[in-house]
């Protein structure tokens, strides 16, 4: 009964309610309004700069919305990092009866990526099965496996296959975690853990993933099966580095694969069947994209400490 | 401690005399360079050589060259001088271990450069004659390639400007590739009409439409070699899927199983929509006790 006696709503409580809304909505409003100012203003610099366009005319722009075409954004890089270079499948053979333990793809190899002298995308490691074999050099990339353990185990997908079969890291996304470290068989992947070797010579480059320079500490460096030299057509780094012809580089759908040293190209499906082609630690399933050829006929005996072959008797 | 001595000493000998032995053949140590040397090819055969012989064989006359097995030796001492400029180029084209073949890498001409390069610290060097521009004639030659499908033939014609068959010269064929050229078979030399057959594989992988880009070279000594490009449907139709990986557990949204984010998100709405309903049951509940 008292209920129909008093209104509903007064006009006090109309009122209130209104200016309530009211200033939400302001406070709404201006918060959009800010966020979508400073996406839109975030690269202003203030500074004009006078450009001349393709057809002659003279315009001004700001500088910082002005991006140099031939010096691709990092999104860019990004993206065709990712992509890589379609219909190939990038492959490598090392033989190991003609490494000598030259290390010229090392220095190769940490110079284009700049790493310091104890890191390593590849090393040449010391081998010896047994007392009474012949004891040679293997030289160890990252085995860019089709079934790469790091990958799966990557949960912020910084570490990813191509298409075109290189694993890739990307250190903008990287988070430090050392998950794929762990999984890697190979051992094939190392940490930033003190500041890179070029830090204040990089500072400011646009981070390439192709190249992982600059170096950024707190992140993964791995082999990338030089993916900016392949997008050139030119052989990698450490393969054209190399001055035994220990390397072999080439596209699989095409069969073919090219001496680094000799640059003599020869059919993969010939040289792997002809020389019994066998991969790293095949029964773990990570299907590598590097292949060995086993070291037959070693010249020389194994270094009692450093290289024989540099002391000669 | 001697024995051992004697030992190490006889086994040096052993892989000395081993290392000495590079046998050339008498006709390629025969031949003669088709370019006349000048302190010009000399300086560009310089540039060749701290390019690639450098590393090993050191700079000349200096003696800096590697401790490799086989020594490599210097280029300016007798060992390197007494050598006919045909076993020289021979041994910079074929290699041997460790010593890497150059037939790819360097050209003819650049070859004999480095050769010119050689002879500039041997004052009692004289060149032989140079060789006859006999062979060298390709510079105006014409190929035709014609495809017999029937026995599976690539059939090359050379002939000169005036329409003239080549005879007697060496032809080769390669298929282009990402890194480099593959040659396919041996160099073939033209019969008398200037026609040579090469046997032309099946298996050898094409683009997706089964192209291929073959090259037909005439050798010259001079480096004017005459090259030509001709893309032929002879290749096999390679179509390969990419190599990245499906969709898998631990990754970002667009690559994680479609069952994951089912259930994830039918997780997160039910434990949202759970609250929501009890915070109106809440809400209910006092207006109700109000109206009481």
């Amino acid at each position: 009964m008292e209920d129909k006696e008093k209104p509903k709503t007064s006009r006090r409580k109309f009122l209130e309610n209104l200016g309530l809304l009211g200033t939400g909505a302001l406070a709404a409003s201006a918060a959009v309004y800010s966020g979508y100012h400073y996406e839109h203003s975030k690269n202003k610099t203030g500074r004009k700069i006078k450009v001349l366009t393709a057809d002659n005319q003279l315009a001004e722009v700001d500088a910082g919305s002005l991006t140099i075409s031939g010096k691709p954004t990092l999104t860019a890089l990004q993206m065709r990092g990712r992509e890589g270079i379609k219909h190939r499948r990038w492959v490598m053979i090392i033989d190991l009866s003609k490494c000598r333990n030259a290390r010229k793809c090392i220095a190769a190899c940490q110079e284009a990526h700049h790493l310091r002298p104890e890191q390593y995308h590849i090393n040449t490691l010391q081998m010896q099965e047994s007392e009474k074999t012949a004891p040679f050099f293997m030289p160890k990339p990252c085995q860019h496996c089709d079934n790469p353990p790091c990958v799966s185990v990557c949960p912020v997908d910084a570490t990813f296959k191509r298409p075109d079969g290189p694993v890739l890291i990307d250190n903008e996304r990287c988070i430090g975690c050392r998950f794929c470290i762990a999984a890697c068989p190979y051992s094939a992947r190392s940490f930033n853990w003190i500041e890179p070797k070029f830090a204040n010579q990089d500072k400011g480059k646009t981070y390439d993933v192709e190249l992982n320079v600059p170096q950024k500490k707190g992140t993964i460096t791995k082999c990338l099966f030089s993916s900016d030299r392949i997008r050139e057509g030119k052989l990698p780094y450490c393969v054209s580095a190399c001055p035994n012809g220990v390397y072999y580089f080439g596209d699989e759908n095409e069969d073919a694969v090219t001496n680094g040293t000799t640059k003599e190209t020869v059919r993969l499906s010939k040289l792997l069947r002809d020389n019994g082609g066998y991969r790293l630690m095949e029964e773990l399933g990570t299907k590598p994209r590097v292949y060995y050829l086993p070291p037959k006929n070693r010249l020389f005996p194994f270094p009692e400490e450093g290289n024989i072959i540099e002391k000669e008797g | 401690m001697k024995k051992y001595g004697l030992l190490i000493l006889l086994l040096i000998i052993v892989v000395r005399l081993n290392a000495q032995s590079w046998e050339v053949p008498d006709d390629k140590k025969a031949k003669v360079s088709p370019v006349q040397f000048s302190s010009e090819t000399a300086k560009k055969g310089e540039v060749i050589f701290l390019r690639n012989c450098q590393s090993c064989h050191g700079n000349p006359t200096k003696g800096n060259f590697a401790n490799l097995i086989p020594s490599p030796g210097d280029p300016a001492t007798d060992k390197f001088q007494k050598q006919t400029d045909g076993a020289l180029f021979y041994k910079i084209t074929t290699g041997r271990s460790p010593m890497p073949q150059f037939k790819d890498v360097l050209t003819e001409e650049e070859r004999w450069q480095v050769i010119s390069y050689f002879r500039s610290f041997n004052k009692n060097y004289v060149q032989p004659p140079v060789a006859s521009a006999s062979k060298v004639a390709a510079k105006q030659a014409a190929l035709t390639v014609v495809w017999e499908a029937a026995s599976r033939k690539l059939k090359v014609t050379a002939s000169d400007t005036l329409k003239r068959s080549l005879k007697g010269v060496g032809v080769l064929l390669f298929v282009k590739r990402y890194f480099g050229n593959m040659q396919i078979g041996e160099e073939m030399t033209t019969n008398d009409s200037g026609i040579v057959r090469f046997d032309f594989p099946k298996d050898i992988p094409g683009d997706k439409t089964g192209n291929l880009d073959l090259i037909i070279r005439i050798n010259s000594e001079k480096g004017d070699d005459v090259q030509k490009t001709v893309r032929l449907p002879l290749g096999v139709i390679v179509d390969k899927p990419p190599l990245t990986l499906p969709r898998a557990m631990w990754n970002v949204v667009w690559k994680s199983p479609v069952w994951l984010l089912l259930a994830y998100f039918l997780v997160v709405i039910g434990v949202w929509s759970f609250l929501i309903y009890i915070i109106y049951q809440l809400v209910k509940m006092k207006r109700r006790a109000g109206n009481v």
